[in-house]
């Protein structure tokens, strides 16, 4: 009886092993992921879009306390504001042309190819319903309509790629503060947080600095917004000083996204 | 007892569905919630030592949880049956629940 159990633990032993060596293969977990992407897709972008009023209604709830001490505030600055808004009328309509322009100078930068999150997955990345059929490839730059980098093509699908955010443990690449003139690793801490890191010690950051990529390693094209320093971690025992990053994009992640085929 | 597995897969799959989209942005004390290891804790925790459904919900949760994250094929079915084992263990040795029958 008991060889029995050991037999028959052996024989369960080797049936996973064999099965996770299998749907590891490249061809088959692809095609695995591809398969339940094609019909998840439409209901995760349907409950996303209301995972997001949510978000928003709750975050309504959280803040009625300060509800009477902020409506009083409005009221004044209503009165304020009304008097800009003639002066602003103008200015809409240089901001809506300036609005149509930023797509087209976005594609003189840059090739790119237009994509909408599919659903934001389990660490940090996201899916997007661009794959090899359009032309995506493994280590793409990924980056919002505002031009702020967003991480890079991490897997690609029949139909859906994943994208790596700069925010992931997995993520790590060169940056820099144009400011200061210094450069650093940039490496994610995971749940939207990233730190920089070996910033030579005499370099003078200071809160607020924005950090842009480089073009060394060749992993993204330079100058793209990364974020802009939180908080810094000085160490006079250390040779290098460490920052906090607050990223560009937004977390919500409700707009869509650009990937970069050629730079 | 098909069909019972055939129900627990489909709620898992939601369950997994609402995690990655519906509740995507929400977090509890600066993480985002993970339904299917929470549901799996729960229902080792409540199961009958002698039943395998716990079990049976630790691969498939685990399964969707690999499908719709950025890890290798077997990470999270891997996890969550060990969680499902080491709860049934501790739950046949030490826990007794008045009402949930052990054998």
């Amino acid at each position: 009886m008991k060889r029995f159990s050991k037999i028959k633990l052996g024989a369960i032993g080797i049936l996973l092993i064999a099965f996770f060596v299998l749907v590891n293969l490249p061809g088959f977990s692809k095609g695995i992921r591809n398969f339940f992407y094609s019909f998840s897709s439409p209901i995760q972008r349907m409950l996303l879009g209301a995972g997001d009023n949510m978000s928003n209604f709750f975050a309504g709830i959280f803040s009625y306390g300060n509800l009477k001490k902020e409506n009083d505030n409005f009221k004044v600055q209503i009165l304020e504001k009304s008097a800009e808004i003639s002066g602003l009328q103008e200015l809409k309509k240089e901001n809506e042309a300036l609005k149509a322009g930023l797509v087209q100078n976005l594609q003189k930068d840059f090739k790119l190819i237009f994509a909408n999150i599919v659903s934001k997955g389990i660490g940090d990345f996201i899916l997007i319903n661009k794959g090899l059929n359009d032309g995506v490839k493994k280590d793409m730059p990924v980056i919002t309509e505002q031009k702020f980098l967003l991480g890079k093509i991490y897997e690609v699908y029949k139909n859906y790629s994943k994208v790596l955010l700069i925010t992931n443990k997995d993520s790590s690449f060169d940056a820099e503060i144009l400011s200061a003139e210094a450069t650093g690793v940039l490496k994610g801490k995971g749940n939207f947080n990233a730190v920089l890191d070996s910033v030579p010690q005499e370099a003078e950051i200071k809160t607020g600095d924005l950090v842009f990529t480089t073009s060394l390693g060749d992993v993204f094209p330079e100058g793209l917004l990364v974020g802009e320093i939180k908080s810094l971690n000085k160490n006079d025992v250390s040779s290098f000083q460490q920052a906090e990053i607050k990223p560009a994009f937004d977390k919500a992640l409700k707009s869509s996204v650009f990937i970069i085929s050629n730079f | 007892m098909l069909k019972n597995i055939l129900i627990l897969i489909f709620g898992l799959y939601i369950l997994v569905l609402f995690q990655t989209s519906l509740f995507a942005d929400f977090r509890a004390f600066g993480f985002p919630p993970n339904f299917i290891l929470v549901f799996v804790i729960l229902f080792n925790f409540f199961e009958s030592p002698a039943k395998k459904f716990g079990l049976i919900s630790a691969i498939f949760g685990g399964f969707f949880l690999d499908v719709f994250s950025a890890s290798f094929f077997g990470f999270h079915i891997l996890f969550l049956l060990v969680c499902a084992v080491f709860i049934k263990f501790i739950v046949r040795r030490y826990v007794r629940i008045p009402g949930i029958q052990k054998y």
